[in-house]
């Protein structure tokens, strides 16, 4: 008896793994095309169905982050991709409401191989108008990913996704015991 | 005036203005609600054990300096006859009160009272004629404009009634010369939809005042510009538009009698074209520019032939920063510049001949100023304003010469020994003379002060002044000696002078700071072995940057907002989404890929393994100037090579402070680090008050005294009685609660 219930927690801890963190596994299927992007959701204001990138000249390519697997506040996550340009493409809200993001300032770049650090995006939706912003928030980015993936960092070099790339995480990859790999 | 280039005093200030802190990222969030007299009992155990009354001396000093004034906005009357103004109630609130000078009758019109839910709150105010004063509050965060008509028996002013207009109106030019009418923008139609849209109204039935709608040409320009320029009838003359994109800026002219536009030109956001005034035969403007000089001045603009025709006023060696037409707009009777960190005002016209025959004015007190007349001129408006002295208003009749006190603007701060600044010339590495103002405590001391160098932030088009300044007082109160330098880049000294300080951070602005340092040490103004460095924005930049360059100079720095990482000031939203903005910080930082090795060699995030002096970071969370991420990034590299610094954060704070008690917070934290750095005693009261105000100051203090909670009262009961301490003295605890009006910053005393 004892060691069915072991094995039903068991099977409940597996199972409740992909909602809390990433799994290992999950990360080392990546192919020879393919790249992480990391990005940092904010989310605030009013309540809405989900939020979408796309990718630049792909049509029919859409990721949807639903808004019932976040919470207020900030949430990131990661996602394998093929090698391309993605952009925030829109923000779709319950119903009739939604809110247009494609413009070249809300796009990323994944490069395959890589840790593509795309940036947080700041949502606050409200009535009449919305407030949607963007920042470089790498350091909280390397902090999520030091406590939910550790061997990822120093498995693959973190870069910047966003226009010009950011020197700082290459910095920070020459420091000795840093746990970040240079690229 | 149109304002083409962010050049004024106020942009000054505000990028000035050091910002937020806290104590650390685990106590963000109980801080941005605190009064001060919470905030007292969160400040860390020990201070409070310590030295209770430092802190509250302290929190006391730090109200003092930025509570509001006891006399803000006074206007004179067109006649003269009159000022409005508001007014501090004991309570901290506010009211608009009108003086009858020759009655001597002060009548309150309206009070910040609690409607609804919410405090109103004063914003401006304007004379529209001889008896009515229009005046804008807020609350809910909509704004309203109301206004009061005086009421007059037998000549004798007895009463005032008021009247709401609209919410969301502004006036945009009271027309003093005219009754009843006025420039406003915002929404004005009967319907609850209306656009906002800029008309001459009557007041007095400010929704049926077709009358003086403008032709429909006129109105449609109006639609996508962001400036304009009215006559004295109140006609648009000027107007500006800017492309949201480019940021180019066209300027466009309205000729009255062919009834069409007139494109005056493209101005990009680097030239100076400020115009001021249409001359009275309309052929030209007035305007401030440096087009065709180094320094900013008058000159005259030919609008048939779009050129500057002629320099009407210039200052040698000085930029013209204010030039202000008489109310018929007919002639200039004001210029404005800054001459050794001290703005000065030549009058021009009968204005200039009225100043003149007013001895007090021109002979007694270098730093007043007339900031309001009569439309005859007879009657003048007069403030002060100096580096110790937070400034008086007065009302001074030409005629008879009569000189009218009304009141101090911050009376309360005539208690302290404020210090006094002098001016400091020094010669950079390159040969450049800088500028700066040494600021020293007021009384005697046996040995020279310890320093702290305060660089202002910018660093481009950011001066500044020997006028009065409540961060540099708060350390000359408290014992330090500040020393302000206007180092290359800083606005005021010329076209080329700004120009310098491109692209020169870390190098020779620092270079010109560090020529005034050697100078006061040189003269033995300061203590040349207890130095530390302390600024916010660029200011925390060149701390922190400083603090490699020189470790035998300083003893600490302290950043607020600092900049820590130049390329990552290119990572902003807002400039992503202006690309003319993006140009521009290339001008004044560099170009991040083709400068990128240069820009990390001067960026403090890639210096931290050399910074070998205690560190001081500070910054608020929500800050979209300077972003957060800025501080995160120095704190990691610092906390990485274990360096010894302090950190401090405030939730919700910008770039700059808007809450008292944040001011509060700072400050405290900052005076604690720069004496125990340069191990600089708490001074003794009688040093920091005059001598026949330091007893009604300390009634004052006492009010921030932390009220115990049970446990701890019980605790210290115990400990007296363990002491054998009378309970008649432990029970002498205070009986007053601080409460902080959250949008204002305002303290107010309650009963308990």
């Amino acid at each position: 008896m004892r060691a069915k219930i072991t094995i039903y927690v068991a099977a409940i801890i597996v199972l409740l793994l992909p909602l809390t963190a990433p799994a290992q596994d999950e990360f080392e299927t990546l192919g020879s095309n393919d790249g992480y992007l990391v990005v940092g959701i904010d989310i605030s204001g009013m309540s809405y169905d989900y939020l979408a990138i796309d990718k630049r000249g792909s049509i029919g390519f859409s990721h949807k982050f639903k808004s019932e697997t976040m919470s207020r506040g900030m949430n990131y996550r990661i996602i394998k991709l093929p090698a391309g340009t993605y952009y925030w493409r829109r923000l779709m809200g319950n119903f009739r409401y939604r809110l247009i993001l494609d413009r070249e300032i809300f796009e990323m770049k994944v490069e395959p191989g890589k840790i593509n650090y795309g940036g947080d995006i700041f949502i606050n939706w409200r009535w009449g108008s919305s407030d949607i912003r963007m920042a470089n928030r790498a350091t909280s980015a390397v902090e999520y990913l030091s406590e939910c993936c550790q061997h990822l960092l120093g498995d693959l070099p973190l870069v910047y996704a966003r226009g010009g790339g950011d020197p700082f995480l290459d910095y920070l990859a020459t420091l000795p015991n840093y746990g970040i790999t240079e690229p | 005036m149109i304002q083409l280039r962010s050049a004024g005093i106020a942009i000054a200030m505000l990028l000035c203005a050091p910002l937020v802190v806290a104590q650390t990222i685990d106590d963000l969030s109980e801080v941005s609600n605190m009064s001060v007299g919470e905030l007292l009992e969160q400040l860390p155990q020990k201070d409070v054990q310590e030295s209770p009354t430092q802190e509250m001396i302290r929190l006391d000093l730090v109200e003092s300096l930025f509570r509001r004034h006891k006399i803000r906005d006074a206007s004179l009357s067109p006649d003269g006859k009159k000022l409005a103004y508001f007014e501090l109630n004991d309570d901290s609130t506010r009211r608009l009160v009108v003086l009858h000078k020759e009655q001597r009758r002060k009548l309150i019109l309206r009070v910040e009272e609690n409607e609804g839910q919410q405090d109103i709150r004063f914003l401006s105010l304007h004379w529209i004629d001889n008896e009515r004063i229009a005046y804008r509050f807020e609350i809910f965060r909509t704004t309203y404009l109301s206004m009061s008509t005086l009421q007059f028996e037998d000549g004798m002013l007895v009463d005032a009634f008021n009247k709401p207009i609209g919410p969301s109106l502004r006036i945009m030019d009271s027309l003093p010369e005219i009754d009843k009418l006025a420039v406003v923008f915002g929404p004005i139609e009967k319907n609850d939809e209306a656009e906002r849209e800029l008309r001459v109204v009557d007041l007095t039935d400010p929704f049926d005042s077709d009358d003086y709608r403008w032709p429909r040409r006129v109105r449609k320009m109006l639609e996508d510009s962001v400036a304009w320029l009215f006559d004295a009838n109140g006609d648009v003359r000027l107007i500006l538009r800017v492309d949201p994109k480019t940021e180019v800026r066209n300027t466009f002219f309205w000729d009255k009698s062919a009834k069409q536009w007139f494109d005056l030109g493209e101005f990009s956001a680097e030239t100076d074209f400020q115009p001021v005034m249409l001359t009275p035969d309309e052929k030209s403007l007035f305007v401030i520019t440096d087009q065709h000089t180094d320094y900013q001045v008058l000159a005259r603009f030919d609008i048939a032939s779009r050129a500057i025709t002629e320099t009407l006023y210039s200052v040698p060696g000085a930029d013209v920063v204010l030039a202000v037409p008489n109310p018929d707009k007919t002639k200039i009777v004001r210029i404005g510049y800054f001459q050794d960190g001290v703005m000065q005002f030549d009058y021009l016209e009968t204005l200039g001949d009225v100043v003149e025959s007013t001895v007090e004015l021109t002979n007694e007190r270098t730093n007043a100023y007339v900031v309001d007349r009569s439309i005859d001129e007879k009657t003048l408006l007069i403030v002060t304003d100096d580096t110790d002295d937070p400034g008086e208003v007065r009302i001074v009749d030409a005629d008879s010469g009569a000189d009218y006190f009304v009141g101090y603007s911050r009376p309360w701060l005539n208690d302290y020994q404020l210090g006094k600044s002098q001016l400091v010339r020094s010669v950079s590495t390159d040969g450049e003379v800088v500028e700066s103002y040494l600021t020293l405590p007021q009384r005697e001391l046996a040995a020279a002060p310890p320093l702290v160098v305060m660089p202002h932030g910018g660093p481009i088009s950011v001066t500044d002044t020997r006028h009065f300044n409540e961060y540099v007082q708060y350390l000359a109160v408290l014992g330090y000696a500040v020393l302000q330098t206007n180092y290359r880049g800083s606005f005021g000294y010329g076209k080329d002078f700004l120009e310098a300080g491109e692209g020169q951070w870390g190098r020779l602005i620092e270079d010109d700071i560090e020529s005034a340092v050697e100078v006061v040490i040189e003269q033995g103004l300061v203590d040349r072995e207890r130095i530390c460095i302390y600024g916010a924005s660029y200011g925390g930049y060149s701390a922190l940057v400083s603090s490699v360059r020189r470790p035998d100079l300083y003893q600490c720095a302290a950043s607020l907002a600092g900049v820590t990482d130049l390329i990552l000031r290119f990572h902003n939203f807002n400039l992503e989404l202006h690309e003319g903005l993006r140009e521009a910080l290339i001008d004044i930082v560099g170009d991040p890929e083709r400068e990128k090795e240069i820009l990390m060699e001067y960026s403090p995030v890639y210096m931290a393994e050399r910074m070998n002096m205690p560190i001081l970071l500070a910054h608020g969370t929500d800050d979209e100037r300077v972003d957060f991420e800025h501080y995160s990034r120095m704190k990691l590299v610092l906390e990485y090579f274990q360096k010894d610094a302090e950190y401090l954060v405030i939730e919700g704070a910008g770039h700059g402070f808007n809450k008292i008690s944040d001011e509060a917070i700072f400050l405290i934290a900052l005076d604690e680090f720069l004496r125990k750095h340069l191990e600089v005693e708490f001074p003794p009261l009688e040093t920091l008050y005059l001598a026949d105000a330091v007893d009604a100051r300390l009634e004052n203090v006492e009010k921030f005294r932390p009220e115990p909670d049970e446990e701890e009262e019980g605790s210290q009961a115990a400990n007296d009685d363990d002491a054998g301490v009378d309970d008649n003295d432990a029970d002498d605890g205070p009986s007053t609660v601080i409460k902080i009006n959250l949008e204002t910053g305002d303290v107010t005393e309650l009963d308990q």
